[in-house]
């Protein structure tokens, strides 16, 4: 069609914390760099993050500390060499930030503020009152801005592209017009972001559909510890969270009693133990009868009213405006949240994939410094350093290996004939109804407590959805601006993404970390201290497994 | 009813016809005016803007006055209304700009302690006296005539609770200038340019867009079948009428579209004679409107 | 031109036979407009069913999913925070996602009454009738419409990209193992700028903008005031250097709409006048507006009164207010304008005991 080449050194799938960071990390080291995202860059997921980052910035703190915090919150999953470079990063990498203008809150003395949170043996999660992902987002794109990066805005990626054993680029829709184009680049970076809306009540974004998960397991790469998802302990009613923070500045948590039941199931740090501690322990006084309703009240009012309107205002508008309640008077209602990814596409502490010329950073990667379980405030600074990492090999490689050749035509054609077989499709479901069966059942049957027969139940209504997908209508088929189009493509890949972490939870028969077994409750390093990996094979995913590396912290009893 | 009337600059000085109107209207409602004959310009938005510690004592200064009047402040402008409570919401706000007022005003032996609250006619009308108590006033019904509302931005905006300082009425669908036309006898049309901009701010600095903003809406409230305007607001009356001189260069169409101060519509209602709202001293004149009732400049 | 193929007419939401407890349900009209088969925008009616407060991207989301794909919005976080949702709900521009779909209907309902007794030929014959009125849905103002809710930005964000939204400082390599220090009040100051969210809700109602396109729009002025605030940014000069120029801070009307419609609370227009105040202070004051502010200032302190011609005079200089003589012939004439001065207002040296007194306490640094 007479349309000019597309074709840059590094090209940048999403451009949300890890997609800005790499992009300016390339651009830095002169790199011909673009993003490509399919909303503009401020509304990216990352915005949603409320409660900071951590880094061990204060005088009392150490690296070391903030690894060990790390591994243990991870269950002893974690990559130890991993986790040690984000630690040893982070300081630098949270003054990077804020020598480019991040706004931080402060100490009297005028120097980053840090907070507790949850996991932490020390306060070292910095902050920006309570919207510290907003903040680091629009920090991002101010700099994109300034150094005048290409942003391809509002283009939908629907592929990776391979060639020759290397990643060649990407196949994307612009969504103004609706056509497909071939975007080729010496180096790509995966930095799509969250996959947890193949659940129901999730925190997510509408659009966190693991679409770069998708495509990279689509291209055969593997995904890894796919069963670890993170059920977040504050969620409203819809799913919209409630910062970590408000229990880092304070807050507690109560159950119909009015007990801080956490004394029962972690009483060191009650409500600041890790993530999925809380989470259990919520969902059991839930289950037990001690929930209010089908929820836990979240008090706020030890904070104080005046500290809430300063450090916590979001959180204050959000409780009023869904929970229809003033923090500053009276307990919020939350419960137990689908909320994020530990798992995603294998990479490594340089953000590569196993595929030459394809890297990987932020939620959509699993390198893994998360492990089972990650600790508030470690995944802003994942997706910083991380993002960083990737940019720079990204730089690397691309200069290593020049201009190579361009994503061939014929694979946007795939693509267009894919999507017009959708749209002219008779009869058939629309993507809604397949998506939310999807979303209740994973709620229901992969959530916070499983066992085998749920998750068998699970693993086959995956695959009968897959096969009812498979006939999916296209309600529309116009072209410009096609939203339907979009979740159509979209819900594919929350499907087999969906698809592995049922199989991964029916494999993994223990208890770690997000994954707990009520068939199968005690952590079994013997036999399960390893990583699952998941590959496209036919209709379904083919799991393998990967050791994990141990360098400091040999694995011991993880309590609270 | 007793009000501090703060009558402001334009009403004395440009757009007298408003003064007059509004103690005509006052008198044959019983709502008695106690002039505050020594209260300075509240600033019209631009003092605020560059000498805010300034604007903020001498709206002060007039809020003290007041208060030793031991009665609310009336104004006629949307303006003074808005930097009126504007001050009063800082004063009690922010302890050091209400400890530097009160520095200002001690060096001219005044003070303020703070309860003055500020309205304007438009309420007073609307709320205080009401729609049905005026019905019952009127005497010259003013049946077939259509009147355009014209709230002015400043009435309405900043308004409700968190927002600003204006309450009285709802600030995306007001009523009141519409219960009032009806209390008159005449019917109110709804258009495009009813809760917009007059653009009077930037008369003076932004001639075209100022001019842009009065023109398109005249020309909607002529669309929209208006034998005048009506407005609350002495400055959007100014803008207005003045907007119109240049209207087939801005909108492609001459326009003449009488602008009626609030009071001059209730005074006609009440029986009040043209020359008493003194009706001939416009820029665009009321003519053909009073001919519709019946009238002429007398 | 492409042709769509069958596509699903809006349907209602599948029936219950009754209504269950906490339910709300409404009827919304969305303008909609497909640049590929309308030459015009039209209404398009849809019934919802929803939960007690949902809210109306809720609502979109239900008619998206469950009767009409084709319909096209902007969505992501659900929580106002990403800026995705902006749109006109009867007739003003908030965001969908914490507008709650009872309050809107509420607000029509009330509306339809209102115009029905405005309309009617006898005061006081209320009597307006039952229809429950439709919410109605519209793309934000200010920018060409693409496809129904979906509309142009890029104007809107190369004004913000122009006001050069990047922290600025000639020390351009800190030490990296130290962060800038800033104080807790060093933030209080942008804190409440910090939380635009970019959604142009306050650009789609601006006044200004609609009368002079060019206008750089309130979001960009919130964003200038977060940085000529920050302490650690030291190129404020030039920021409001800047901000001073033909369609910067003094193209702003104040019709105080941005306050208005901001879904995150900003005082948006009590920022620009901020900016206005610091321009001024930086000896920024050339502008027609804020000689024109000066002028205000210096007539009140002379007379206690506002005298416009006066005023407008010393702030378009004598050339300009030539080209405006026909007008001002016109109102002379009329007598509306004079060039009388006014008479000051009585007790006159209260009024400048007051103001000498405030500059006396600026001089002496004495700021409160």
């Amino acid at each position: 069609m007479g349309t000019h080449m597309i074709q840059h050194d590094v090209l940048i799938v999403g451009a949300g914390l890890a997609g800005m960071r790499a992009a300016i990390e390339a651009a830095a080291a002169g790199a011909d760099v673009a993003l490509v995202a399919k909303v503009h860059p401020v509304r990216s997921h990352t915005c949603c993050a409320q409660g900071g980052i951590n880094a061990a910035l204060g005088d009392d703190d150490s690296w070391e500390a903030h690894m060990f915090d790390t591994v243990k919150g991870s269950d002893y999953l974690g990559d130890q060499d991993a986790i040690e470079a984000m630690c040893k990063d982070a300081p630098r990498d949270i003054r990077a930030l804020e020598h480019m203008g991040c706004p931080f809150s402060r100490f009297e003395g005028g120097r980053i503020a840090q907070r507790p949170f949850g996991g932490a043996g020390f306060p070292r999660t910095a902050y920006a009152a309570d919207i510290s992902g907003f903040v680091l987002l629009h920090t991002m794109y101010e700099q994109v801005v300034r150094l005048g990066l290409k942003v391809y805005e509002e283009w939908y990626v629907a592929r990776l592209v391979e060639l020759d054993g290397r990643c060649a680029g990407v196949v994307a829709i612009d969504l103004q017009t609706g056509r497909p184009h071939a975007m080729s680049a010496s180096a790509v970076v995966l930095a799509t972001g969250p996959a947890s809306r193949c659940y129901e009540g999730s925190s997510n974004s509408v659009d966190c559909t693991a679409d770069g998960m998708g495509m990279a397991y689509a291209a055969g790469l593997p995904l890894m510890d796919m069963e670890f998802v993170q059920f977040h302990p504050t969620g409203l009613r819809n799913g919209v969270l409630i910062t970590e923070g408000c229990r880092g500045e304070g807050g507690v948590l109560l159950n119909c009693n009015d007990d801080r039941f956490m004394c029962e199931y972690a009483p060191n740090k009650m409500e600041l133990a890790s993530r999925d501690v809380v989470s259990r322990a919520e969902a059991t006084e839930i289950a037990e009868g001690r929930g209010i309703e089908g929820f836990i009240h979240l008090d706020l009012r030890p904070i104080g009213a005046e500290r809430i309107r300063t450090n916590l205002l979001q959180v204050r508008e959000l409780s009023m405006e869904i929970a229809g309640v003033d923090p500053c008077e009276a307990p919020i209602p939350i419960r137990p949240t689908p909320h994020y990814f530990m798992g995603g596409v294998k990479a490594d502490v340089n953000a590569a994939t196993p595929l030459p010329g394809l890297f990987a950073a932020g939620e959509v990667s699993c390198i893994s410094v998360h492990g089972a379980n990650r600790l508030g405030g470690n995944s802003l600074l994942d997706a910083t350093v991380f993002g960083r990492r990737a940019g720079a090999a990204a730089v690397a490689c691309a200069q290593e290996n020049g201009r190579r050749a361009p994503v061939p035509e014929s694979a946007v054609a795939d693509l267009r004939a894919r999507i017009e077989a959708l749209a002219g499709r008779d009869g058939g479901e629309r993507q809604a109804t397949i998506k939310e069966e999807l979303q209740r059942l994973m709620l229901a049957d992969v959530g916070i407590w499983r066992d085998k027969e749920a998750l068998q139940r699970a693993v086959s209504a995956v695959v009968d959805l897959k096969e009812r997908y498979a006939c999916v209508r296209l309600q529309h088929s116009g072209h410009v601006y096609n939203t339907d189009l979009v979740q159509t493509l979209e819900t594919g890949n929350l499907l087999d993404v969906a698809h592995c972490v049922a199989l991964g939870a029916l494999n993994r028969e223990e208890s770690r970390g997000s994954h707990a077994r009520t068939d199968f409750p005690e952590r079994d390093d013997k036999s399960w201290l390893r990583h699952s990996l998941f590959r496209r094979s036919g209709d379904g995913p083919a799991c393998d497994y990967a050791p994990v590396t141990i360098t400091r912290h040999e694995p011991e009893a993880r309590s609270y | 009813m007793r009000y501090a009337y703060f009558p402001g600059c334009v009403s004395k000085h440009g757009s007298e016809e408003l003064d007059v109107a509004t103690r005509a209207v006052c008198e044959r409602l019983g709502i008695e005016l106690d002039e505050l004959a020594a209260a300075p310009c509240c600033g019209a938005g631009d003092v605020q803007e560059i000498d805010p510690q300034l604007s903020a004592a001498l709206n002060a200064l007039t809020l003290a006055q007041a208060e030793r009047k031991g009665a609310d402040v009336l104004t006629v402008c949307n303006v003074c209304t808005l930097s009126l409570r504007q001050t009063n919401e800082l004063l009690a706000a922010d302890g050091g700009a209400r400890a530097a007022a009160v520095r200002a005003l001690a060096a001219a032996g005044w003070s303020y302690g703070g309860g003055v609250n500020v309205t304007q006619l438009l309420w007073v009308l609307w709320k205080q006296v009401g729609a049905a108590r005026l019905a019952e006033a009127v005497t010259r019904r003013l049946t077939g005539v259509v009147i355009a509302p014209f709230y002015g931005c400043q009435a309405l905006r900043p308004g409700g609770a968190g927002v600003g300082v204006n309450a009285d009425d709802a600030a995306d669908s007001p009523a009141a200038l519409e219960d009032l036309i009806l209390a008159c006898g005449a019917r109110a049309v709804d258009y495009d340019g009813r809760l917009k901009c007059c653009g009077w701010p930037i008369a003076a600095a932004r001639d075209g867009a100022s001019a842009t903003m009065a023109a398109r809406a005249v020309r909607d409230a002529v669309r929209a079948g208006a034998d005048a305007i009506v407005t609350p607001c002495p400055l959007c009356h100014t803008s207005l009428e003045a907007g119109q001189h240049g209207a087939l260069r801005i909108v492609g169409e001459e326009l003449r579209l009488p602008i009626l101060h609030l009071p001059q519509l209730i005074g006609l209602a009440l029986g009040c004679s043209p020359a008493e709202l003194r009706l001939q001293r416009h820029l665009v004149s009321t003519a053909p409107l009073l001919a519709r009732l019946g009238l002429t400049f007398a | 031109m492409p042709r769509r193929t069958k596509e699903q007419d809006g349907g209602a939401p599948p029936a219950a036979a009754e209504r269950p407890a906490g339910t709300v349900a409404a009827a919304i009209e969305v303008l909609r407009f497909d640049p590929q088969v309308d030459r015009e925008a039209h209404w398009r009616r849809y019934e919802v069913e929803l939960p007690e407060g949902a809210t109306v991207l809720e609502a979109l989301m239900q008619v998206q999913d469950h009767q009409d794909g084709s319909l096209a919005f902007r969505r992501s976080c659900r929580h106002a925070i990403c800026g995705s949702c902006g749109m006109r709900i009867n007739g003003c521009a908030r965001l969908a996602c914490n507008t709650q779909v009872a309050v809107v209907a509420q607000e029509a309902r009330r509306r339809a009454a209102q115009a029905g007794a405005a309309h009617a030929a006898q005061p006081g014959a209320g009597g307006a009738d039952a229809a429950p009125a439709p919410i109605r849905i519209e793309p934000l103002g200010n920018m060409a419409v693409i496809k129904d809710l979906i509309t142009d930005m890029s104007e809107f964000w190369q004004k913000l990209r122009g006001v050069q939204p990047w922290l600025q400082s000639l020390d351009e390599h800190p030490d990296p193992d130290y962060e800038r220090l800033m104080s807790p009040a060093g933030y209080s100051v942008i804190s409440q700028a910090l939380l635009c969210v970019e959604c142009g809700c306050c650009y789609s109602d601006c006044c200004s903008v609609e009368a002079s396109a060019d206008f750089v729009g309130p979001t960009a002025l919130a964003k200038a005031f977060r940085y000529a605030h920050d302490s650690r940014d030291d190129q404020t000069h030039r920021r409001l250097f800047d901000l001073s120029a033909e369609h910067g801070i003094w193209e702003c009307t104040r019709c105080y709409a941005c306050t208005q419609r901001c879904p995150k609370h900003l005082r948006v227009r009590e920022l620009i006048t901020q900016l206005g105040g610091l321009a001024y202070d930086e000896g920024l004051r050339t502008d027609t507006g804020i000689r024109r502010a000066a002028a205000v200032r210096s007539s009140v302190l002379a007379t206690g009164r506002l005298d416009q011609a006066r005023m407008t005079l010393a702030a378009t200089g004598p050339l300009q207010a030539l080209s405006r003589l026909p007008g001002a012939a016109h109102a002379a004439i009329t007598g509306k304008l004079t060039l009388r001065p006014p008479d000051p207002v009585e007790r006159l040296e209260d009024v400048q005991a007051v103001a000498r007194a405030v500059e006396e306490s600026q001089t002496s640094g004495d700021q409160s």
